[in-house]
């Protein structure tokens, strides 16, 4: 096996020959990432910009962007999507924030124990999140703070809680957050969602839902 | 002529009558046209992303070997198993390997080119394991034992009813004209396969050098369950996947989705770092990542060919190709199609056997000016094409080069000559676009036009050039 490794990178090696050495490439990639910033679609400042940008971009995505003043009423809201259909089972992970919206209703605690097989017949997976990105209306999930790898994308029906501090302008500022938060430490999984599921492999047809969850909620409790 | 050029010939002749699907192709065409120039239009300066991108992978591609010394170690030291291969069969037999070693009988996969490349599925399928497509494109087609149709579209040339026939031939569903239906019954299908796998192999689209970990972007979420649910997680990657830094992808996400297929960003970009940690619940216990050479060092060992190892395979080239938008994906008979495959296959194969894929161009240079990595595409063909000359130039074609290149050195020789051009054509009339004419391959479906009377010299010593006091005259 590490003949292998040591012939590919040999190889390697001979191929670039002394290319690289002068670091110009180098050099030439950092001038780059210095001022890409500007260039790419706008991450707005303000909370008020982000969350009309974050709107704007879930309405496209078929995300269902609700925003709230106080947690009471995320768990309001909470209460009521689990009502839209009967027998609704529910899962989620046991973060304070999701704990405090789904104090009404019944949930299956993936801390409990997971069982891949009982997962495939919840109905809602309610998690937390690390962040939004209001550049993308995209949500940013670990498997630290998102309850696993698997909770948030083998239900039908995501739901996602955040907070007003949560609410990031581009997707920089979510790289940042995460070197800050894990450089030493990794989860094993760290997914950005944008949208329900999609396919289009069909004629090209849009179609939500083809394995991942066809429904995505994201409740903002907009009040600091 | 080679087989590969023949069944190219045969394959593009069919393509190009076939009015139906080439107006089918085109639409499909003109709707990523459109979503493109939409999400190219958010971006406040797309040329200097595009040449931030390219810097950034160029810098990769002349590092190559540091990033893939610090990518190795940080997976290792998370307990990742690395492994090298030089060729398609040492991956393939790596993942056999521990497929045997864990007992394995189901292997779900989500979509990987380079799992097609190196032929996996046949492989996996001669040792018995059943192995599934979870991408829906990739699962229709594999039901129908063809290969991908396109690099990002699998199965964007089939129709609604027949795929709704294989799906009631192999899943028992019954016949729908609704793709919301017919996407129901694959998810309903492949759902068991996520739960009982025993082994789920992936792609990787970035393998980031900085952090080791390796990011996959998707819409469907197949991907994300094939690396959740079963206990060992494959990665298969092309050693050129390499990205230096992690906060890269904050440029290399976006660019990629407007690029390939229209949209802001796709629907799950997920970095996976390792097998699960001691504190999380789910995730595979076991990680292999196979970083595959498979001739991707040829390459690199030229210096211009190099840049084609920048490429992020968006697709974005094979869209805007007239070539492609007539012949279809098909055609070309190789793993990857359009401009980026006319370029790489040469070398990821052999050249002699498919250098006509890089005279299969126009050289309109579309693909050059959509690449969001800044690739040469087009002047990459052409060197292709003088690397398969030098090599593999035929003789008649060698001593035409070397006649032509007599006569036009010589001057007096050439005007000579060229007093003949017109009666010689003229003589020559019933022999254009037939067998024994030199260029039928051009005369067969044009008509030259015919060499006027006299040559330029001759028109110009008749009508020698105005008078001095004439000269203010502009017609």
């Amino acid at each position: 096996m590490s003949d292998r490794r040591k012939a590919v990178l040999d190889r390697v090696a001979e191929a670039l020959g002394s290319s690289g050495a002068d670091h110009a490439t180098q050099r030439a990639a950092d001038e780059a990432r210095r001022g890409i910033a500007a260039a790419m679609p706008p991450a707005p400042e303000s909370f008020d910009d982000r969350i009309a940008l974050f709107a704007e971009l879930s309405q496209m995505l078929q995300t269902e962007f609700i925003v709230v003043e106080t947690a009471d009423e995320a768990r309001s809201v909470v209460e009521a999507i689990t009502k839209r259909e009967t027998a609704q089972r529910v899962a989620g992970n046991r973060h304070p924030l999701v704990r405090q919206v789904c104090a009404d209703i019944t949930v299956e605690w993936i801390e409990d124990g997971f069982d891949k097989d009982s997962l495939a017949g919840v109905d809602i997976g309610i998690t937390s999140c690390d962040a939004l990105i209001a550049q993308t209306g995209s949500v940013l999930l670990t498997s630290r703070r998102g309850g696993g790898r698997v909770l948030s994308v083998l239900p039908p029906h995501h739901v996602v809680v955040a907070t007003r501090d949560q609410m990031l302008g581009g997707l920089p500022d979510a790289f940042t957050l995460l070197e800050e938060r894990y450089r030493n430490d990794w989860p094993s999984m760290i997914t950005f969602i944008t949208g329900p599921s999609r396919t289009s492999d069909i004629e090209r047809t849009l179609v939500l839902g083809a394995h991942g969850p066809k429904e995505l909620t994201v409740i903002l409790i907009a009040r600091a | 002529m080679e087989v590969a050029l023949r069944q190219f010939h045969a394959a593009s002749d069919e393509m190009a009558a076939n009015r139906d699907q080439r107006a089918y192709l085109r639409q499909a065409m003109g709707r990523y046209e459109t979503a493109r120039a939409r999400s190219q239009g958010r971006f406040r300066d797309w040329e200097q992303a595009r040449s931030a991108a390219a810097a950034i992978k160029r810098d990769a591609i002349a590092r190559l070997g540091e990033h893939l010394v610090g990518f190795t170690a940080r997976l290792e030291s998370r307990g990742v198993h690395v492994h090298f291969a030089e060729t398609g069969d040492d991956a393939c037999s790596v993942i056999r390997d521990i497929a045997r070693r864990r007992e394995a009988k189901l292997i779900v996969k989500s979509k990987s080119m380079t799992t097609e490349e190196i032929h996996l599925n046949p492989a996996l399928e001669a040792d018995g394991y059943e192995v599934v497509e979870t991408d829906l494109g990739e699962f229709i087609v594999q039901i129908r034992g063809e290969p991908p149709y396109h690099i990002v579209a699998p199965a964007m040339h089939l129709r609604r009813e027949a795929i709704s026939e294989d799906f009631h031939r192999v899943l028992k569903e019954p016949r729908t004209t609704d793709a919301a239906e017919l996407t129901m019954q694959a998810r309903r299908a492949l759902r068991q396969k996520y739960l009982r796998a025993d082994i789920g192999i992936t792609g990787c689209n970035f393998a980031v050098a900085e952090t080791g970990m390796i990011a996959i972007t998707e819409n469907e979420g197949n991907a994300r369950l094939t690396c959740g649910l079963p206990a060992v997680h494959i990665v298969v990657v092309g050693i050129e996947k390499i990205v230096p830094r992690f906060s890269d992808l904050a440029l290399m996400l976006p660019l990629l989705a407007t690029a390939g297929t229209g949209q802001h960003m796709s629907c799950y970009n997920t970095m996976i770092s390792g097998p699960r940690r001691d504190d999380e619940f789910d995730g595979p216990q076991e990680m292999h990542v196979i970083l595959l050479d498979n001739r991707r060092t040829a390459m690199l060992a030229d210096e211009r060919r190099r840049d084609a190892l920048c490429c992020i395979r968006c697709g974005a080239c094979l869209n805007v190709c007239p070539i492609f938008r007539n012949v279809g994906g098909h055609a070309y008979g190789t793993t990857y199609q359009g401009p980026i495959g006319s370029v790489i296959t040469p070398h990821l194969r052999d050249l002699r056997g498919w250098s006509h894929l890089s005279s299969a161009s126009s050289l309109c240079g579309a693909c050059t000016a959509t690449c969001p990595v800044r690739i040469d595409l087009h002047h990459l063909l052409l060197h292709n094409r003088a690397a398969a000359r030098r090599q593999h130039a035929g003789v008649g074609e060698r001593m035409a080069m070397r006649m032509f290149s007599f006569v036009m050195c010589r001057p007096r020789l050439y005007r000579l000559l060229s007093r003949f051009a017109r009666p010689l054509h003229l003589l020559s009339r019933p022999l254009h676009g037939s067998r024994i004419d030199p260029i039928h391959h051009w005369r067969r479906s044009r008509t030259l036009p015919a060499p006027p009377g006299e040559t330029f010299h001759q028109w110009w010593k008749r009508n020698a050039a105005p008078a001095k006091h004439d000269r203010g005259d502009t017609a």
